[in-house]
């Protein structure tokens, strides 16, 4: 088991990172009626271990039991009937689901599947000892809520508040701006900010004791760094040094992740050479990051970065900006591959003019 | 297919008047001389031919004005109240005529037919042949009387030209005039017989030779406009065939497709229009067969039910006549899973075992998809198997002998036009006659003349083409090389001719998505000039709109605004294409990227 899931806290009290959430949330459920809620913050923040806390919080050990389900839903859409298939994680008290992974029909899960998991009362829930009784209702946990389209929120509104007597929605997202403000405004929305170096530190120097590790100094401080404020990563990270040398010598490098590093030969070989050969060898190798399940939006960024750092400070600026604007064509379309080509492009062809224009 | 049931109508009852006429062996010999004489007449009496079944399919008076006014056909001045009953009676020569048949006078076809066997021969005649020449038959089948002194009378001198004594059952004796052209159809059927009956009589190189000149005295008939040798077609209003049926050949030697293509092996693929289906009618007519055609069925069931038909329907009546199968686009069939070509397979195994013995003549023609297996075991179907199939790969036909052909049925149609507009026409519609003949009809329902400005705008003569995605990827990425001077119709360049192509070309073939992937897939293996990368650029700018506005439509279900795609791709066209062939690939690698990330 990687240490990651290892050591995920179990309950709300386990929590460390975010205990002032941990404990409010606590509070929130177990005196009274829990609203709909919205998680929202940056990845490897613990998002989704408060989720998984408060479920176990609302209905003991048996939130934990899930199966996986690979489900598939004939809809009728008027003219025609539309197959859907959906990865389901769900216990006897939730179900969680990835609406936005069936893409562009996201609303037809959301106006069919939902309502309908929403509309069924769970009947054997009676006579739980231990909890109470206004926990006899399902709760949905809904994943990457700002990745469901315009529609499927709005057709989400009608549901949460129709069926708030039997059924509970825990939405999870990165970002709160692309949920529709109604959706927004009917949750309890919680922030989870990124954690803290200190507090990755913190987190690591905890696996270390009970994994029973000697950490050299200032190598806690080093992963937590490295890792980007995110704790997964961090974890990840330090598992990974763990499995290359043990014990930890004083000045052990962190390996970067292996993507990074293609991103950076990725933006060696633009700063080498530009032209239409070049990128279609870039862009095989942007295949290849985006087959191995590497996002194209982290694609893109992390590009930018190092391309910023081997830039002349005089395109520095503008490059960001088409950066910018090719990410924002890349959330509207859907084939990412199109779109960081395109940056990749005009990044070639801003830098071979000013190389024209300063050595001619 | 309108033209497969069009076809059909003519053809048994031909092919039962040679079953039962043809097997006297001297007649085949004559029948061969007198072949070459006649030919000139061919194409009038193939005019005649068509018009007569045509006109059947009307209603009933129409068919009896029609058979009057047909000059050919032959008129009897007085015919006695107790020839009335043969009228009707008859029902052998034209199709349409069982429907006027009543109950009591069919009975009567049998002794008819005795007597008009038995009556030539105690008269003069000069040509033993005569004796089982349609035109006795034709006497009855008048149905309406017409007093045309010049065509019967009851005295031979009173009559020029060749006369044959009728006696009616009254016992009155009338001499009837021969038509030239009936008697060149009886010689014609005959020779057909002749020729198939054993392989083949004549060397393959007097074939070759007189279908060389046949075509060439067509195109001299085409060319000269000269519309006096043609028959004067009185053709009522009502009167609507359709010209691709009307001008079907209805022998090898009218066919304007290569001549190898008729003689040898019968491959029967290509692009829709050339005549495919026209020409596995015609072979199996040539060699005697009634044609069954299963191309209305695609699934394997009612494909194996039709060929059970076909086979045990020929063991019942062993005297009837023998069927050849005609199985039009063949890959349609295949494209439902192998089921078809399996139920095929299977039959013509179990036919091999149990082999009737019958005529082994098999033409069979194959895609490219299951050559050799197939071919080796329809060599022994006892039945012919004609499969047609459409193949983009085939070469079209030369423009110039379709205009030809074009023009020689202007003429016909006494349809004003001009050579140009022929050839504009031709090439509009991509060499597809069929395609270029309804145009040509409906513009003559319109109006008298058609111009070249007409047939440009005319969106009739277009039809839907729709093409392989790597035909559109190598428009998209080819230029065309101007060799072939596009005459500029209506004042448009060349640039925006090639504009309409692409555009048509792209959204007949309607997956824009897969269109574009292969675009962006291709692009960047061109070898265009672009050392500042702004064409690329541009490219994948127009990509990524293209993405974008894909991904607007699928959401709101706009799907008007798809229209707008096309233009994408025509806009990379102008920026990228070359002269040189490119090298095309599929767009595997981001499919397989989709593969992993399902959109």
């Amino acid at each position: 088991m990687l240490w990651v899931d290892k050591y995920r806290p179990k309950t709300l009290d386990k929590i460390t990172v975010h205990e002032d959430v941990a404990k409010n949330l606590k509070k929130l459920v177990t005196e009274q009626d829990c609203p709909h809620l919205l998680f929202y913050g940056p990845p490897g923040s613990g998002k989704k271990t408060l989720i998984m806390a408060v479920l176990r919080q609302m209905f003991g050990p048996g939130a934990e039991k899930v199966k996986i389900e690979n489900k598939t839903w004939k809809i009728d859409a008027g003219t025609r009937t539309i197959d859907l298939e959906l990865t389901t994680l769900s216990s006897t008290h939730h179900v969680e689901l990835n609406p936005s992974d069936v893409g562009f029909q996201d609303r037809y899960i959301v106006q069919e599947i939902i309502k309908e998991m929403a509309r069924n009362r769970p009947i054997d829930t009676k006579g739980k000892k231990g909890y109470k009784d206004m926990y006899v209702m399902a709760v949905l946990v809904l994943n990457e809520v700002d990745k469901l389209s315009r529609e499927a929120q709005h057709s989400l509104r009608r549901t949460m508040e129709k069926y708030s007597a039997s059924c509970r929605l825990i939405l999870c997202c990165n970002s709160s701006s692309k949920v529709t403000e109604a959706v927004r405004s009917r949750c309890l929305n919680v922030r989870i900010n990124a954690p803290t170096e200190e507090q990755i530190m913190g987190v690591l120097e905890f696996i270390g004791k009970k994994e029973g590790l000697q950490l050299p100094p200032g190598f806690a401080a080093r992963i937590a760094a490295q890792s980007n404020r995110s704790l997964r990563r961090a974890i990840l990270l330090f598992e990974t040094c763990r499995v290359q040398q043990y014990p930890f010598i004083n000045n052990q490098v962190i390996p970067p992740m292996d993507w990074e590093q293609y991103v950076s030969e990725i933006a060696s070989d633009i700063m080498k050479e530009q032209s239409p050969k070049r990128l279609f060898l870039v862009r095989g190798k942007l295949y290849e990051l985006l087959i191995n399940c590497i996002p194209p939006e982290i694609i893109l960024k992390r590009l930018l970065s190092e391309l910023l750092k081997k830039l002349d400070a005089e395109l520095k600026h503008e490059v960001c900006h088409w950066a910018a604007y090719y990410e924002h064509r890349m959330r509207l379309g859907q084939k990412a591959i199109f779109h960081i080509e395109a940056f990749v492009a005009k990044f070639m062809s801003i830098y071979k003019a000013f190389l024209i224009a300063t050595f001619g | 297919m309108d033209a497969d049931m069009d076809m059909d109508i003519p053809l048994p009852e031909e092919l039962e008047w040679l079953e039962t006429n043809a097997f006297l062996p001297e007649e085949d010999e004559e029948e061969v001389e007198l072949y070459t004489e006649e030919e000139e007449d061919h194409q009038q009496q193939q005019q005649q031919k068509q018009q007569i079944p045509d006109s059947s399919r009307t209603n009933p008076l129409g068919r009896s004005i029609t058979a009057v006014l047909a000059p050919e056909s032959i008129s009897i001045a007085d015919l006695s109240p107790v020839s009335e009953n043969q009228i009707n009676g008859k029902k052998r020569l034209w199709s349409g005529k069982d429907n006027s048949a009543d109950a009591s006078s069919s009975e009567k076809v049998s002794s008819d037919e005795k007597r008009n066997r038995i009556a030539p021969p105690g008269s003069e005649i000069d040509e033993d042949w005569l004796r089982f020449s349609p035109p006795m038959e034709n006497i009855d089948e008048t149905p309406v009387v017409v007093e045309e002194e010049k065509f019967v009378s009851r005295f031979a001198s009173e009559i020029d030209g060749d006369c044959i004594p009728v006696t009616g059952p009254s016992g009155d004796r009338v001499y009837a005039k021969m038509s030239r052209v009936e008697r060149n159809d009886v010689s014609k059927k005959l020779n057909i017989k002749g020729y198939s009956y054993g392989l083949i009589f004549e060397p393959i190189n007097d074939l070759m030779q007189r279908v060389e000149q046949e075509a060439f005295t067509k195109v001299l008939q085409a060319s000269s406009e000269s519309p006096s040798d043609l028959i004067p077609l009185e053709i009522p209003v009502v009167n609507e065939q359709l010209w691709v049926d009307k001008y079907a050949p209805n022998s090898f030697t009218e066919l304007l497709s290569d001549e190898q293509t008729n003689r040898e092996v019968l491959l029967l693929c290509g692009p829709p229009g050339l005549g495919k289906t026209t020409l596995a009618h015609i072979a199996a007519k040539h060699c005697g067969y009634r044609v069954i055609n299963a191309s209305d069925d695609r699934s394997s069931s009612t494909i194996e039910a039709k060929i059970l038909d076909v086979v045990q329907m020929n063991s019942v009546m062993a005297d009837s006549k023998p069927k050849c199968l005609v199985i039009d686009e063949i890959d349609g069939a295949l494209g439902e899973g192998k089921g078809a070509v399996e139920v095929i397979l299977k039959m013509v195994a179990a036919e091999k075992k149990s082999d009737v013995g019958k005529e082994n003549v098999s033409q069979e023609a194959q895609s490219g998809r299951k050559p050799s297996k197939q071919r080796r075991k329809t060599a022994s179907l006892s039945r012919p198997v004609i499969c047609i199939c459409n193949d983009l790969f085939a070469p079209s036909l030369r423009p110039l002998r379709q205009v030809a052909k074009l023009q020689y049925i202007c003429n016909k149609e006494r349809f004003r036009t001009s050579s140009i507009a022929l050839t504009a026409l031709a090439e509009y519609t991509e060499c597809d006659i069929r395609s270029c003949l309804n145009t040509l009809q409906f513009l003559n329902k319109k109006k008298e003349t058609i111009n070249v400005l007409e047939i440009s705008s005319q969106v009739v003569g277009r039809k839907d083409i729709s093409r392989s995605a790597f035909d559109v990827w190598k428009e998209v990425f080819q230029k065309r090389k101007m060799k072939r001077e596009r005459k500029p119709f209506n004042g448009c360049n060349s640039m925006s001719s090639d504009f309409d192509l692409l555009h048509s070309l792209i959204s007949n073939r309607g997956d824009y998505e897969l269109t574009l992937d292969g675009i962006h897939e291709n692009i960047l293996q061109l070898h265009y000039h672009d050392p500042l990368m702004q064409k690329t650029l541009k490219c994948l700018n127009s990509l990524g709109v293209s993405d974008v506005m894909h991904q607007y439509i699928m959401r709101t279900q706009k799907m008007s605004l798809r229209v707008y795609q096309p233009y994408i791709a025509i806009t990379i066209r102008n920026l990228i294409a070359q002269v040189e062939k490119p090298n095309i690939e599929w767009p595997k690698s981001f499919q397989r990227y989709l593969s992993f990330h399902p959109i």
